[in-house]
């Protein structure tokens, strides 16, 4: 073989294969990126998919990076320093407000809250949401002293005016937290609501309310009920429940310094309205319930919306000195909103009935009230004054900073870097999005504002405007390895969930460029994660109930010893490690008013977290799903049933956590 | 031959270093062009209570001029027409659009320039006219097109049309006269439209999805005033026009409106002004560049405006002969949104909800009467009424329509009498769902959050069968 011959095939060969290889290859790809992407055009891009919105891995690391995320402030009395909790950066932030520097970073529990001060300044008490507890942390020192153990997911409190009684808002057990700072132990534990967020004691002390975000459990098919829970500050029990009619996520409650009034944030959804469009405010609108502090005091909405431009996600409350003026975080549309109080009293006085159900609707009536909106950094959250009353501290939670504003001129006067990282990554640019509205028509609601915190908001909506196919809100945590998406499970990817159609039935605007949805996917696969289980005991030990619940779960033959269909068992549709087999199945909770026939089996991770139940939420609870809609054992034999073991049955859901605590077990259909 | 080479290399070298240079300053120069409308001062073709007539010049021409040095001679872009009028360019500032006829008595017809090249290309080709085009952000193009309807009356329609005049497509099905559209920054169209059957109605300006659907109104004047020109979106966010009142018909006056609450936050920006203005357009600086004249016996020059102080500057452009009007600047300009479309032509059929019948801002026509709640909805079409239809007991009614069908409403109580209508018309377009919260309601309500009870039964069909129409509409 003469030396030509050879260097063809020592060169030309490989370089023929290889470039034969690459053009299969891209073809291969293509058709896989127009798959998953459901044949929109996007630019090719493997890192998009395979590495950016992984959890681990190095290539995972190196793109992505650690960020603080400030949720709330806490300000001295001598205005000197701010203690800002860093949601993500699991620290309270010490920072100085006269030289623009954090002095300490205090690692504290998991997914901070909020932070208080002692009255005598010494001690902070930091709620930690995941980790559910209170830190109490030495301000000299800075550092924790001690733990306090509440109930799950603290999030809101205040503290009494001697400083002796702290009231925590328990927003993953939907209750409150009672605990005498003497002792440091909690003393009462009441219901309050459904996922409460926050609390505030009215000036005279008298009066605790606590703000929800869900709404109470309410028939199929009628407006959601939101409780503000009022507990007497003297006996420390419940002395009321406010229903906030027609809406829900109410994220903070603040009372006006003279106590007349109290302000809750809240957003008004219109899940039972046909969604034939979202002009006239016909998806979402946001706003505050005012309530009348005093007997038989009037509870009124209004709206902080204009007829064509809306103010997503209304987050945190707080007044000027003087009571004159609330300042309203909109984390979904970056903006402050100023609200003169004296015109709210004013139309308060003047109402009927009649005009303050006209009131919660009316986008326009916000031009009477609204005398300010300020522009903020993004996600703007918790917000404190200065003693003072002169400066506006907002915490703008995807910056990692706090923006200072003047309260005369309403004007930024600077900003305190808390030293997160400097760039932004694809996941951080997909975390501005997701809570951030500017993505749907007029700004009318952000991804946030149907999912906060990435779960789901409890509710049904008819997003085809027809009355048919209605859709219970899905959670986005934990979604990987959970496709297909939509109860039809026609989506088989978070890029086609996010993609054309959701455009065009649930934004209503230009659809995602592909960076941002790329970006949009990244957030949502990567940092979207369910709470700790509190179902789930240490080392995934199971109770005594949740282990006969999970033989329940696994059976194989009913009560009677007849052997059940392999399809119709628990485990077979619902399988670790995500406790979904991915696949469509009748499971005769179809109703006349759906057009599909199948449904995508749901992951169970955290269930206990999603009422309502099935496709069209008609379920109320778990327990529903299997006595009202049990029909003829269509979704798993469970007729045979005896109450307990339906007991056990559901204490085993609940103890279903998302798929790291399950990965190393497989179980195969073959096997069962 | 090696010398050859090098001066046949120094040849093209120099060629393609002056293409270069000359591209490079043809850049410059579109980057600074105002480009107006000038009309004859002697004819007297601007005339302002007959808006077909200001919008069907005689030998009017569009012209560009260097806005840094705009004492300079115009330079003539549509010499080769008999009249051109609404000049619009794209939003990366290098076509042009515009409405023209090539000779005298030919229909108006929509025309594309490269303003690089000065070449320009016919869009569409009609034997009726077509005015006021306007880009859509998707590159698809919109106008007016002056039609007779179904039953004989002439309007003027919305179209829209491929880049390449193919596929043309009409948007609006009442009996209205719409012109002048432009498009918002949300990606909804504002269109002037008058009801033209079966009365003569008020101007109003009407916005719509550039699909067609949801088309409702946006603005009207509570001083029944006329629209004199297209509307512009400024980079604030105010919408600003040319008004002129019944009361003073002719004398434009310049108002603004705000788009986050056009019915209700109008204002009068030219009240001290004796002048009449005549049209409109935003620079990117946030002034304005206004097209005014002093008196009526003065022509109309450019001038730039500022909103703000509402100061009048200098004149910037006039010529003896000629009116200047309707100004605009190639410059790239921010592209709206690109709004998605559920239209589907494939299906013969949109729907309309109504929440509640009796939710609405107007008094009750019934006199002496206390039952003022709804029981029968009457549709109306272009022919006279179609169907009388049963509302439920929450005031809700959801109907099946045929698409593309103009349609008004009244209400009436049990015994017959009207409580309100009728309605403005409307349609919906194929495969469109469309919602009102009430009749004549303020648009600034939300709806309640209800099930309406309508939704839970059938719509109530205004077709026979698939694709077949089951009443007559007057088609």
């Amino acid at each position: 073989m003469n030396r030509y011959i050879r260097s063809i095939l020592f060169i030309g060969l490989p370089l023929a294969i290889m470039t034969y290889l690459f053009y299969q290859g891209q073809i291969w790809s293509v058709n896989h990126v127009s798959y998953i992407n459901a044949g929109q055009p996007h630019p090719l891009n493997c890192i998009s998919c395979h590495v950016t919105p992984q959890r681990e891995g190095f290539l995972a690391d190196l793109l992505n990076d650690s960020y603080l995320s400030p949720l709330n402030i806490a300000v001295s009395s001598n205005g000197n320093k701010l203690y800002i909790t860093a949601q993500d950066g699991n620290a309270l932030i010490v920072a100085d407000v006269n030289s623009g520097k954090v002095i300490t970073k205090i690692p504290v529990g998991n997914k901070p809250h909020s932070v208080i001060l002692s009255r005598d300044e010494e001690l902070a008490y930091v709620s930690n949401q995941w980790s559910n507890n209170i830190y109490i942390i030495d301000l000299i020192q800075y550092e924790v002293i001690d733990t306090i153990m509440v109930g799950g997911g603290p999030a809101g409190f205040d503290l009494d005016a001697e400083g002796k009684y702290l009231y925590v808002a328990n927003t993953y057990t939907s209750d409150l937290s009672i605990i005498d700072l003497d002792s440091r132990q909690e003393i009462r534990r009441l219901l309050a609501g459904n996922k409460p967020m926050a609390v505030d004691i009215a000036p005279d002390e008298q009066t605790v309310y606590i703000s929800s975000r869900r709404t109470i459990p309410v028939p199929f098919r009628t407006p959601p009920k939101t409780e503000l829970t009022v507990v007497d500050a003297n006996s420390k029990r419940v002395v009321d429940r406010k229903y906030i009619t027609s809406a829900h996520i109410m994220e903070n409650v603040t009372f006006t310094p003279s106590g007349d009034l109290a302000f809750v944030t809240l957003v008004r959804p219109k899940n039972l309205v046909p969604s034939t469009q979202v002009e006239q405010g016909w998806m979402m609108n946001h706003g505050i319930g005012v309530i009348e502090h005093k007997e038989g005091g009037r509870v009124a909405q209004f709206l902080l919306d204009e007829p064509n431009r809306f103010f997503a996600d209304p987050f945190d409350v707080i007044f000027s000195k003087d009571g004159k003026h609330a300042f309203i975080s909109h984390s979904g549309f970056d903006h402050i909103s100023v609200i003169n109080v004296d015109v709210i009293r004013e139309l308060l006085a003047k109402a009927n009935d009649k005009d303050l159900a006209n009131y919660a609707n009316h986008l326009g009536l916000s031009y009477t009230y609204v005398e300010k909106r300020i522009p903020t950094g993004p996600n703007p959250k918790g917000m404190a004054l200065s003693p003072g009353g002169d400066k506006l501290y907002v915490a703008e939670r995807y910056a990692d900073q706090i923006s200072v504003f003047d309260t005369k001129t309403y004007e930024s006067v600077g900003q305190i870097d808390l030293g997160g990282p400097k760039k932004v990554t694809v996941v951080r640019h997909g975390a501005r999005l997701f809570s951030n509205s500017s993505r749907t028509f007029h700004n009318q609601y952000s991804c946030y504002t149907c999912h906060p915190d990435g779960h789901e908001d409890g509710l049904t909506y008819d997003l085809v405007g027809s009355g048919r196919n209605l859709a219970n809100v899905q959670t986005l945590r934990d979604l990987a390895g959970t496709s297909p998406f939509k109860w039809n499970g026609k989506n088989v990817s978070v890029y086609m969930q996010c993609g054309m159609r959701f455009s065009t039935f649930v934004t209503r605007t230009e659809v995602f460029p592909p960076e941002d949805l790329d970006a949009l996917v990244a957030y949502i696969k990567r940092e979207l994660t369910h709470p700790p289980n509190l179902y789930q005991l240490p080392d995934n030990k199971l109770s005594p109930a949740q282990q006969r619940g999970k033989g329940i779960f696994e059976r194989t033959h009913d009560n009677y010893e007849n052997e059940i269909p392999v399809d119709n068992r628990c485990i077979t549709c619902h399988p670790p490690p995500n406790f979904t087999d991915k696949q469509m199945s009748n499971v005769g909770t179809i109703k006349e008013t759906d057009d599909f026939l199948l449904l995508d089996a749901p992951n169970l991770n955290n269930i206990y977290e999603s009422a309502p139940y099935l496709h069209d939420g008609s379920a109320a609870s778990l327990e529903e799903i299997w006595t009202v809609f049990a029909g003829q054992d269509e979704h798993g034999v469970v007729n045979d049933m005896t109450k307990d073991q339906l007991n056990d049955l559901i204490e085993y859901l609940r103890s279903l956590g998302p798929e790291r605590n399950y990965r190393d077990v497989i179980i195969l259909k073959s096997e069962l | 031959m090696r010398r050859k080479t090098i001066i046949l290399f120094g040849v093209v070298l120099i060629i393609g270093l002056g293409g270069i240079l000359m591209t490079a300053a043809r850049y410059e120069q579109i980057d600074d062009l105002l480009i107006f409308t000038q009309v004859s001062s002697e004819d007297g073709s601007i005339l302002f209570d007959d808006p077909d007539v200001w919008r069907y010049s005689i030998k009017a021409r569009i012209v560009a001029v260097d806005i840094d040095d705009p004492a300079n001679e115009v330079d003539v872009l549509t010499s080769d027409f008999y009249s051109a009028r609404s000049p619009e360019v794209s939003y990366d500032g290098n076509k042009l659009l515009f409405t023209a006829c090539l000779i005298e008595n030919d229909p108006w017809q929509i025309w594309e320039m490269d303003l690089y090249e000065k070449s320009y290309r016919s869009i569409i080709s009609r034997n009726e006219n077509c005015t006021d085009p306007v880009y859509l952000p998707d590159g698809r193009i919109l106008y007016s097109v002056q039609e007779k309807d179904s039953i004989g009356n002439v309007i003027n329609a919305i179209y829209a049309v491929n880049a390449d005049g193919c596929c043309e497509n009409r948007l609006t099905f009442h009996p209205h006269n719409d012109f002048a559209p432009s498009v918002h920054k949300d990606g909804r169209v504002l269109v002037v439209s008058q009801q033209n059957y079966p009365n003569k109605g008020d101007q109003i300006m009407l916005v719509m999805r550039p699909d067609g659907t949801k088309a409702e109104m946006y603005y009207k004047s509570e001083e029944k005033a006329s629209f004199m020109s297209r509307g512009w979106e400024t980079p604030a966010g105010r919408f600003v026009f040319i008004e002129s009142t019944d009361i003073n018909p002719g004398n434009g006056s310049l108002i603004s409106i705000s788009h986050n609450r056009p019915l209700h936050s109008r204002i009068e920006h030219s009240k001290g002004y004796k002048g009449n203005f005549h049209s409109v357009y935003p620079l990117q600086s946030g002034a304005l560049m206004v097209s005014y004249q002093e008196s009526a016996k003065d022509i109309f020059g450019l001038y730039e405006y500022d909103l703000t102080t509402n100061n009048l500057g200098e004149k910037l452009v006039s010529d003896a002969g000629f009116h200047c009007i309707e100004p605009v600047m190639a410059v790239e300009r921010l592209l709206p949104r690109k709004l998605p479309t559920r239209v589907d032509k494939k299906i013969k059929r949109g729907y309309y909800v109504c929440l509640n019948t009796d939710f609405s801002q107007e008094p009750t026509n019934v006199r002496g009467s206390t039952d003022n709640k709804t029981r029968i909805v009457e549709v109306i079409g272009l022919g006279g009424k179609i169907v009388d239809i049963q509302v439920e007991e929450d005031g809700s009614f959801y109907l099946e329509l045929p698409p593309d069908t103009p349609v008004r409403f009244q209400t009436l109580n049990e015994n017959g009498e009207l409580i309100r209508g009728p309605s403005a018309w409307t349609w919906v377009r194929p495969n469109e769902r469309r919602g009102c919260v009430g009749c004549h309601e303020d648009r600034e309500y939300a709806p309640e959050n209800i099930v309406p009870l309508a939704i839970d039964k059938k719509p109530v069909s205004l077709l026979l069968e698939e694709q077949e129409v089951r009443y007559e509409f007057g088609h």
